[in-house]
């Protein structure tokens, strides 16, 4: 029994699997927001800890890339760290917690605050890639329903939400229709963060290794929230500041402080948070 | 059965990696030329390109097909080195290597309306990305627009015009001997007025 | 600030590490458990860690079951885990089961039959009292004398078959276009995604690899009605099979191995169609290792899974083809379930913001209908003579602002 490092190929993926990947992703990316299935390999963490996206990471990764794991916006919690500690074991490359630094990132649940750029690629941590799923469980009939543009249902659901609540009560995984043709799941985002996925400079890559679907958001690509003309779709705003930085515009944590309801709040994207502390010291 | 003696990447994992990353770039950004730096000594009709390109994306799950009248190298180099099968029937392969001016779009798969990513993906080779028709693209991967002119005739974007039906379509690689530029079957093509 | 306290996560998980390292081993005066000794004593462990993990290596299935503090479905993940990137030099022909050196055979469809009956090791006549001899060391069981001749015996459907009897078995369809494959060409659930509907070669693979409990349960609820089974054990084998590859390049099959396999094929009645006609039809199980029950269970679930093959209504759990080969595989089903333990707090706030917005307009709504209906009691007291008050609005509709909302009524 060797370790990781000596007997595994870079990237820990063999070759023929990467292929199989590289295929799918651009095919993804000639087709934005269709879900492809992929031959899902089981890695060495849990299916539903983000093994979509690590397969899809050691499909592209390149010994100049400098990558980055967030989880929750912060590059410290265990699953961040547990992930980027297997890439530097694998790959050896370069890793950072600096947004704009970073060539390649990987994430769940946030999309970082600082805006991406053109050359980066984001690659998502997916568990349920299928935006149609609470409506229909049946992958058989979600099929046919993305290949005829039935997305009737979905409109109702968020209806009823309306007429329920007076608002759509989806906070995050809040569904998106790309490039005016599929409806798709934007991993569970807070819907905070689904307006950074229209036209951005960045090419974006949705992996889902235990549903084994792959599906991608070219650059410059509409990414438009569903609403309704008079519910237009809205982001939370928070009335505090970060207790850090002071950003008010950035998504805020709640972070309980005692046992009486003592509250503050910070920012959820630990490298935005640190670069302002920076700038205003 | 041709055998050959003309050797494929000189570091498999890495040199699969960045031409894999070129061809990523090209299909996310159509219109934008990358570069695929030649490293390898390709049979005679194959541009390091587009040889690199289908080092990286065939192997034995894949069905190719080529030009009868392409040299039986070619064929002899891409078995040996990838493993892949080919086909006689263009509408069963998933990749098909053509020259410029052997381009019959219909002749390929589309796809299904459930499964768009089943239909074939062409890997052309160009003289040059500098001599054809000018044409204007606009879709996905590109803010604006895009103008290029590729050495390919105007009949190609016509077809383009009239097969592709998307999400169904098919999605094209031009190479030179060290450029790609790719062309995702959601882009949209308008020939500029003077070759109406 | 405290919160600091969160960073850390690199040395957090390698102290979780040692110690989880730690406490596998247990106290130091207690010897090691040896590799040898949990694949001779405890060998059905190993048997279901190398079926779920879908790779006969009992040695590497040992060293998981030790590595895992005996936890078997985490054991067979790190088979799968370890598995996965190895590279394919050959496929095998199809082992032949009727070449069975047997270790055991059963029919419940015959009294006697070519190759009789032979009960083998089976807890299945064992009273199941605790052996409290077993608590002390250095046991001595010496194994009876076997008069065994080691000849193949014939499969019990095979008997069926010859009489056309039994549904037979053909080359495998792929479901969308019916074409036979070949033998290369079996679907191969480890390289590509599962389709649905699912071939039967995929649908048996799925079965192979799935968690035992899930495939008991299923059965066991076709067996009580929630689906149509009602199944004959036509035969259980138990034994070894030779594996043999023919390489290209070589030209002559080559035997590199001798495996241990359970293979159960039940017998269930059918009667017939208007374009088959009545005769026995079958489910099948084969698993790695000895595997009793669960190769019962899977031909149990094969057999509802071929419902609509026979034309039959798809009434149970057992039956929904995409329920069960969705929910089979415990490697998944482990991860998404145990991912709950992740951090979701991104999430969770979001939804904190938006409860806490609901509940703030549920409130407002609430005290706007409370002060109507103290409007209209005071109405009623101060004006009870004259009650034709159709116009007072319904105390339970609260005011509205959302013009598309034609019923606001929240319930407590």
């Amino acid at each position: 029994m060797t370790s990781l490092t000596q007997n595994f190929n870079f990237a820990y993926l063999d070759e023929q699997t990467k292929r199989t990947i590289r295929r799918t992703l651009l095919k993804a990316i000639a087709i934005p927001g269709h879900q492809i299935p992929f031959g899902s390999r089981e890695m060495p963490l849990s299916y539903g800890w983000g093994t979509g996206g690590m397969q899809v990471t050691a499909a592209v990764i390149g010994q100049d890339d400098v990558f980055k794991v967030i989880d929750q916006g912060a590059d410290d919690t265990t699953n961040a760290v547990n992930i980027r500690r297997f890439f530097e074991k694998v790959c050896g490359v370069e890793t950072t917690e600096s947004t704009s630094a970073a060539t390649l990132i990987q994430t769940r649940h946030r999309i970082p605050e600082t805006p991406l750029q053109e050359g980066q690629i984001m690659v998502y941590q997916v568990p349920i890639p299928e935006p149609l799923r609470w409506l229909e469980p049946s992958e058989v009939e979600t099929r046919k329903m993305h290949a005829l543009s039935e997305y009737g249902p979905m409109y109702v659901r968020l209806y009823e939400d309306i007429t329920q609540f007076g608002q759509i009560a989806t906070a995050y995984d809040y569904p998106v229709m790309v490039n005016q043709r599929y409806l798709m799941r934007p991993s569970p985002i807070p819907r905070f963060d689904n307006p950074k996925l229209n036209m951005s400079p960045a090419i974006q890559l949705f992996g889902a290794g235990r549903e084994k679907r792959i599906y991608a958001v070219p650059p410059y690509t509409e990414v438009k929230s569903l609403d309704f003309e008079d519910y237009p779709f809205q982001v939370e705003t928070w009335d505090k500041a970060c207790e850090f930085c002071g950003s008010t515009e950035s998504y805020l944590d709640e972070v309980v402080t005692d046992n009486d309801g003592g509250r503050l709040w910070i920012c959820s994207d630990t490298d935005f948070c640190r670069s302002r502390g920076k700038r205003e010291e | 059965m041709q055998t050959t003696q003309l050797p494929g990447f000189r570091y498999p994992v890495y040199d699969a990696q960045k031409t894999f990353r070129a061809l990523l770039d090209a299909i996310a950004r159509p219109g934008t030329l990358y570069p695929i730096p030649a490293k390898l000594q390709p049979p005679a009709g194959l541009t390091p390109a587009c040889a690199l390109a289908s080092l990286t994306l065939l192997d034995l799950e894949t069905r190719v097909w080529l030009p009868p009248d392409w040299p039986a190298e070619v064929e002899a180099w891409l078995r040996f080195h990838t493993g892949c099968s080919f086909v006689a029937e263009t509408k069963s392969a998933d990749f098909a290597l053509l020259n410029a001016n052997q381009v019959q779009l219909n002749a390929f798969s589309r796809g299904t309306t459930t499964d768009p990513e089943t239909s074939a993906t062409l890997l052309i080779q160009v003289a040059d990305f500098s001599s054809g028709p000018k044409v204007e693209l606009r879709g996905p991967g590109i803010q604006t627009r895009e103008e290029i002119r590729p050495a390919i005739s105007a009949q190609f974007w016509q077809q383009w015009q009239r097969y592709q039906d998307y999400p169904l379509g098919i999605d094209v690689f031009l190479f030179t001997a060290d450029g790609v530029l790719g062309l995702p079957r959601s882009v949209n093509v308008e020939l500029a007025q003077e070759v109406r | 600030m405290s919160y600091v306290a969160v960073k850390g996560g690199a040395k957090a998980i390698a102290n979780s590490e040692a110690l989880l390292q730690a406490q596998r081993r247990g106290e130091q005066t207690v010897p090691e458990l040896s590799l040898e000794q949990i694949k001779q004593q405890m060998a059905l462990a190993v048997d279901r860690v190398i079926s779920e993990g879908s790779l006969y290596d009992r040695d590497l299935a040992a060293l998981a079951i030790k590595q895992s503090w005996g936890d078997l479905v985490e054991a067979a993940f790190l088979l799968r885990a370890y598995r996965t990137t190895l590279p394919r030099f050959y496929y095998s022909q199809p082992v032949d089961t009727g070449q069975m050196q047997l270790q055991r055979r059963i029919s419940s469809i015959f009294k006697d039959l070519p190759g009789g009956q032979q009960l083998g090791a089976s807890f299945d006549y064992i009273h199941r009292l605790l052996d409290f001899k077993l608590a002390a060391e250095d046991n001595q069981f010496p194994a009876p004398e076997s008069e065994t001749d080691n000849q193949p015996v014939p499969r019990v459907v095979d008997v069926l078959g010859k009489e056309g009897l039994i549904q037979a078995e053909n080359p495998i369809q792929q479901p969308n276009n019916g074409a036979t494959q070949s033998e290369e060409n079996v679907f191969d659930l480890t390289r590509q995604p599962q389709q649905l509907p699912a071939g039967r070669d995929a649908r048996l693979q799925n079965l192979a690899r799935a968690d035992e409990g899930f495939l008991l349960s299923l059965a066991y609820s076709s067996q009580r009605g929630y689906g149509n089974s009602h199944p004959f054990a036509g035969e259980i084998r138990v034994g070894q099979v030779e594996v043999v590859i023919c390489p290209e390049e070589l030209g002559f099959e080559v035997a590199i191995a001798s495996i241990t396999l359970t293979e159960v094929q039940m017998v269930n009645q059918f009667k017939g169609s208007s374009a088959i006609p009545p005769q026995f039809t079958r489910g099948y199980g084969l698993t790695f290792g000895y595997n009793e029950r669960k190769a019962m269970a899977m031909a149990l679930v094969d057999r509802c899974l071929r419902a609509e093959e026979f034309g039959e209504t798809v009434q149970g759990p057992a039956q929904d083809e995409e329920f069960v080969l969705s929910h089979s595989d415990n490697v998944a089903a482990q991860g998404f379930v145990q991912h709950l333990k992740l951090p979701h707090y991104i999430d969770f706030q979001a939804e904190l913001n938006l409860v806490r917005k609901l509940r703030q307009e549920y409130q407002q709504s609430n005290q706007a209908t409370q002060s109507t209906e103290v409007e209209i009691k005071q109405a009623e007291n101060f004006d009870s003579a004259n009650i034709e008050n159709n116009s007072v609005p319904t105390p339970i509709s609260p005011p509205l602002d959302h013009p598309t909302t034609p019923h606001h009524s929240p319930t407590p």
